[in-house]
Parts: C-alpha cells; sequence; structure tokens
C-alpha cells in the first residue's frame, strides 16, 4: 500500500465507571488507503463504534485511548492537543451518525448549520457561503436545495436529513469520511439511495470512507476492504471479494450464515449460540471460543493473535488457515 | 380451507391531524387461516402497525369489518372483547419497554394468567413449562427483565404471549432491535412454536429476509393500501407489483456477484397528501396517464396465487 491515509497500531480503548476501568477496544490494527472504503462490521456492543469515536478522539471525559496509537495523513494524532485536533476534526475527518436529527440543531435553518462548518473551518461568509450551502445540498441530490436551505431539520424526512448530515460531512473535502450505521435507521429503498450517493461522493472527490455496520448486506455492496470486530477485537480484516467467497474467521462465516436473506428460505436459520460477552466479563483464550463450533482446547487456553492468511488478509483464530483449506478441499 | 381464523373485510382506518384527516389504512382485506404466518412489509408510514393494531382491538376500524373465528369483533366493547382477548396476542419491537421493569419475570409471564383466575400451583407449574418452551433457563423466573440480554427479554415476551393459548400473535417488529446472531435464533423458535401450537402469525417487519424466513403469505403495504399479496414463494421470486419489486431490489445481499438496481427515486409522500389515484405512481418506472387518473384495485393475477393493485403488473 501507498502511504496509508489512516493507521491504527494495536490501539486500545477503555471506559472508566465507577472506579473500575473495562477496556473496550483492545489492541486494534489497521490500516486504510486514501480513497479506500473499509467496512467495519459487528454486533452492538462490539466496540466498532468506540473505535471511530477514537479516531475522532471523541471519546468522552470517561473514555481514553489506552494504549497504541493512531496516525491520519502521516501525523500521530493520539496526543495532539484538542486545539490542532479540532482543526482536523470536520475539516480533514468528516463523519455521520445514525439518527442525523440527534446531530442536528432543531433550533437552526440546516442552511444556516452547513454556513457555521463553512465560516469555522475555512474563513467563508457571506454571499459566496450562502452559494456553496446550495451547491452542497444539490450535490447530495437534495431537489430544490436553495428553498430547502431554509428549512428547519424537523421539516425534513429523516433520508434528507441524513443527506444534510452528509453535505455538511462533506463541506471542507474531507480525505476521510467516518460513517456510523449512516442509514441504519432510514427504510430499505431510501437507504439504497443513501449507499449511491456515498460512492458517488468517493468517487467524485475521492474521499476515503470508514463505513461501520451491523449489516453485511450493506459490507458487501459498498467495501473494498472489511474489517470483523467481535467483543473488542478485530477478528478479521480481509478484502471484501476474499472474505465473502471464503470467510477466514468462524465468526465470520456464522455471521454470513446467520442473516436470514429474501432470496432463499432455508429450513432453519443457522444460529450462533449464545450472545456477545460484556467486556467486563470476556472469556479466557480467544474470547470467541464458548460459541465458536470449531473450538478446541487450544483455543480455550490461548488468545490467538491475528495470523496472516494470505490474499492480503488477517484472522485472529488459531484455526483459520486449516479451516481455510479444508473448505478448499470441498470446492 | 376451513373458515378463516381471522378475517378483514375492506379495513380503513383514519386518524384525525391538525391538518386534516390521515388516512393510515385503506380498504385493506384478507384472511389468516389457523396456523398460517402472514408477513407485513413496507416502509414508514405504510400503515403496517395501524393494521396489527386494528387485528389486537387495540384500535377499531373507521370503516369495515373484522371477524375473529367467525364472530365480528369490530365494534365490540372492552368488555364484549374480554373472551377473545386471550386469543389474540402481540410481540413488540422493544422488550425494554414492553416488560413491565419492577415485576420478576414470572410474574410477567403469569399475567395474563392470573387476569384469567385457577389455581396458583397449575400456574407457577404453567409457567416453568414456559420458560422451558421459550428457551429460557429455569431459574429466570425470579431475576428481573434488566438482568436479561435483548435476545432473552424477546423470548420473555413470547413467553408470556404464550401463556394464554392464543390463536394469533401479532409480532410488530419482533426481531429487528435483535444482533443479526440472536435474531436466528429468535425467529427461528418463531417457526417452532407456530408448527407446534398450530398458531397464526401476523409477522409485521421490514426486513424482508426475516418476513420470507417465517411466513407462508406476504403482505405488501405502500401509503395505507395493501398493493400485493402473494404466497412468500411467488412474491420473492417473482414479484408482481413494480413497489414489490423495487423493495425487493433495494435490499443489499451479503454477496459480492449481486448487480445493484438502480434505487428507487424519490421517497415515501406524505399520508396527509397522498397521490391521485394509483399512490405508487410518482415513484412508479411504468407509471401511463391512467395510473394518475383511475385508483386499481386489488385484484388476481391469472396464473399467480397473487393478489395485485396495479393496472400493469408483472
Amino acid at each position: 500500500m501507498a502511504a496509508p491515509l489512516l493507521a491504527l497500531d494495536s490501539v486500545s480503548v477503555a471506559f472508566r465507571s465507577e472506579r473500575r476501568e473495562t477496556e473496550v477496544l483492545s489492541r486494534a490494527s489497521f490500516a486504510m488507503a486514501p480513497g479506500e472504503i473499509v467496512g467495519v462490521v459487528g454486533e452492538s456492543g462490539s466496540g466498532k463504534s468506540v473505535m471511530a469515536l477514537a479516531i475522532m478522539r471523541l471519546l468522552g471525559a470517561q473514555g481514553r485511548v489506552s494504549g497504541g496509537r493512531i496516525r491520519f495523513d502521516g501525523q500521530e494524532i493520539t496526543t495532539l492537543p484538542e486545539a490542532a485536533m479540532r482543526a482536523i476534526r470536520g475539516r480533514q475527518i468528516g463523519m455521520v451518525f445514525q439518527e442525523p436529527m440527534t446531530s442536528l440543531n432543531p433550533l437552526f435553518t440546516v442552511g444556516y448549520q452547513i454556513a457555521e462548518v463553512l465560516a469555522i473551518h475555512l474563513g467563508l461568509t457571506g454571499a459566496v457561503a450562502e452559494r456553496r450551502v446550495v451547491e452542497l445540498l444539490a450535490a447530495v441530490g437534495i431537489p430544490a436545495p436553495a428553498e430547502r436551505a431554509k428549512a428547519y431539520p424537523h421539516q425534513l424526512s429523516g433520508g434528507m436529513r441524513q443527506r444534510v448530515m452528509l453535505a455538511m460531512a462533506m463541506a471542507c473535502g474531507p480525505k476521510l469520511l467516518i460513517a456510523d450505521e449512516p442509514t441504519t435507521a432510514l427504510d430499505v429503498t431510501i437507504q439504497a439511495q443513501i449507499l449511491e450517493l456515498l460512492l458517488r461522493l468517493k468517487r467524485d472527490s475521492g474521499t476515503a470512507i470508514l463505513l461501520i455496520t451491523h449489516d453485511m448486506g450493506v459490507i458487501a455492496r459498498m467495501a473494498e476492504r472489511v474489517l470483523v470486530v467481535y467483543a473488542g477485537e478485530i477478528v478479521e480484516d480481509a478484502p471484501a471479494r476474499e472474505l465473502f467467497a471464503r470467510p477466514g474467521h468462524p465468526y465470520t462465516r456464522l455471521l454470513l450464515q446467520a442473516m436470514p436473506t429474501p432470496r432463499e428460505k432455508l429450513a432453519r436459520l443457522p444460529v450462533i449460540a449464545g450472545a456477545l460477552p460484556p467486556p467486563s466479563a470476556l472469556p479466557q483464550g480467544c474470547r470467541f471460543h464458548p460459541r465458536c463450533p470449531d473450538a478446541i482446547q487450544r483455543c480455550r487456553d490461548e488468545a490467538p493473535a491475528a495470523f496472516a492468511l494470505g490474499g492480503g488478509r488477517l484472522a485472529r483464530c488459531w484455526r483459520a488457515a486449516e479451516l481455510l483449506a479444508a473448505m478448499e478441499g470441498v470446492r | 380451507m376451513s373458515a378463516p381464523l381471522l378475517e378483514l373485510a375492506h379495513v380503513t382506518r383514519d386518524f384525525a391531524v391538525p391538518a386534516g384527516r390521515l388516512r393510515a389504512v385503506e380498504d385493506v382485506s384478507f384472511s389468516l387461516a389457523a396456523g398460517e404466518t402472514i408477513g407485513v412489509v413496507g416502509e414508514s408510514g405504510c400503515g403496517k402497525t395501524t393494521l396489527g393494531r386494528m387485528i389486537l382491538r387495540l384500535l377499531a376500524p373507521t370503516a369495515g369489518r373484522i371477524s375473529f373465528r367467525g364472530e365480528d369483533i369490530t365494534h365490540r366493547t372492552e368488555r364484549a372483547l374480554k373472551p377473545v382477548r386471550g386469543a389474540l396476542q402481540a410481540v413488540f419491537q422493544d422488550p425494554v419497554s414492553s416488560l413491565n421493569p419492577r415485576l420478576r419475570v414470572r410474574d410477567i409471564i403469569g399475567e395474563p394468567l392470573v387476569n384469567r383466575g385457577g389455581p396458583r400451583d397449575a400456574r407457577a407449574e404453567r409457567i416453568a413449562e414456559l420458560l422451558s418452551i421459550v428457551g429460557l433457563p429455569g431459574d429466570a423466573g425470579g431475576r428481573f427483565p434488566h438482568e436479561f440480554s435483548g435476545g432473552q427479554r424477546q423470548r420473555i415476551a413470547i413467553a408470556r404471549a404464550l401463556s394464554v393459548n392464543p390463536a394469533l400473535i401479532v409480532c410488530d417488529e419482533a426481531v429487528s432491535a435483535l444482533d443479526l446472531s440472536v435474531q436466528a435464533q429468535i425467529l427461528n423458535l418463531l417457526r417452532d412454536l407456530q408448527t407446534r401450537y398450530q398458531l397464526a402469525l401476523l409477522f409485521i417487519s421490514h426486513n424482508l429476509g426475516a418476513v420470507r424466513h417465517v411466513s407462508h403469505r406476504v403482505a405488501v403495504m405502500y401509503l395505507g393500501r395493501l398493493v400485493e399479496l402473494a404466497p412468500e414463494s411467488e412474491l420473492f421470486s417473482r414479484p408482481l407489483h413494480p413497489y414489490s419489486m423495487a423493495l425487493l431490489a433495494a435490499v443489499p445481499e451479503p454477496r459480492l456477484d449481486q448487480v445493484p438496481a438502480p434505487a428507487l427515486a424519490g421517497e415515501v409522500p406524505s399520508p396527509l397528501t397522498p397521490p391521485a389515484a394509483c399512490h405508487f405512481h410518482p415513484r412508479c418506472p411504468r407509471a401511463e396517464a391512467r395510473c394518475r387518473s383511475e385508483t386499481p384495485q386489488l385484484r388476481p393475477i391469472v396464473g399467480t396465487g397473487a393478489l395485485v393493485r396495479c393496472h400493469f403488473p408483472g
């Protein structure tokens, strides 16, 4: 890979509650190239959103990066003073979240809120800023953008609000867009529109996208590379075509099988037994072993490292290479 | 088929809103047999939840008739509904807000049994049986809802619904808040229970994959109207209404060999001001003048098991 745009090196995140500190993300490492779409998939509580917040340095008073380093665009940002970080956040790294209603201020028009971003980061004001706001709203596919700029958030539909959030995130031409469940609250036909829009924004502006979702379908549609997160660890890191053809980690495989699709009806859906363990009560050894149908004694005793499996993929599993070879044999 | 368990005839529901009248459900007719599941799909504002609430008789229709076991329950008073209340049960999306946090699980599950009377010992026995039927540990009865994960809480809600031997359970987005691995467990459980107890289910969901997995027939709704009603295998392999097609095409699949269809343009119009004639015509790729002037009726399509509300189906 050319110089990565974003690189996490063994990043851990801990949250404090009362007197205890709990690690919710453990030694996460990955790198993403400029213009790449990396999908992050996992269940609620897996740590996937915390990873995004750590990159943005938005962990709040209770959370902190407890280990490792994050480099963005050649600069270490883990230790950057808050003032310098503020110049990166919003300008070089844009973000959108699941629920645009809570990210937008209900008291101001959407045009005003986008103009505010332009004023803070780019020093644009007056008629120039106004023109740019309308351009940005048009670029995210909002019809009658000049009129919609005068609308308050509650006057827009969920899909339109998410487009406004994207216009705001893209306002300064960021190198990286972090999108955390950007379509989860939307209807499926509107989701399709927003996903199309994200692909177009990436194509037109070369923005890299870190797309966080629980939906393997969205990952398949969007991502070039996929990180699978389970119980605070990245358990697989693979190019999308490898991952969907032959999942390397048993958890990835089960996750793909458990998704009911409208394309076929099965007599029974394969299930993953049990539930995700809370960060305060992680099992010994491999964190997935109590739910893993392929677990052996070693998985119970010893935590696996992330092993390279060839084809640019890594899996945190003692048996991944062997299971993949067996899968090859079957085919 | 014997007499249907549930029958809806031209059911309509209006709500008075400051801006006028909102027609949440319009002229919906279908019947549901014992042991059958109908999946109801559609996007926000299509009326699927209002439909479920009318079937549960938590709401009365503005027009039309609802019959349950051959008896008209459309305008029954609360007192007159009492004999059928037990037979009509519900499981909702969010098991956190639908379970009383101050009650122990055994009291939550036993509540419908208490209402029905009977000896205390029999009740305790029944609760233990229900816990095992839905796959909860035997000691769960003494604990509180917050001690359980989302999937387990949904099992508690299902146990409560089952406690009074219902004939029909309305599941409104019952698996939507659950993670994938847990969702599959609950979907399998619902199917097992249905076979075991000949339950009828009305499975309301925006998740088409989940709907296919549990349903025998599927109803597609758009802006209050039933636009297609077809056997599951037909609807998913050959949808006939352009909206059903668009809805299916919009679901991203967890595989790379799919060719994404172009997204459906526009948004669902406000139910306060639905488009004239066919509600779908402004977004429909095959709309013609007739679609703007003449409301299509739900009609059988020759050579299929489907009912479709479209002038140009297929």
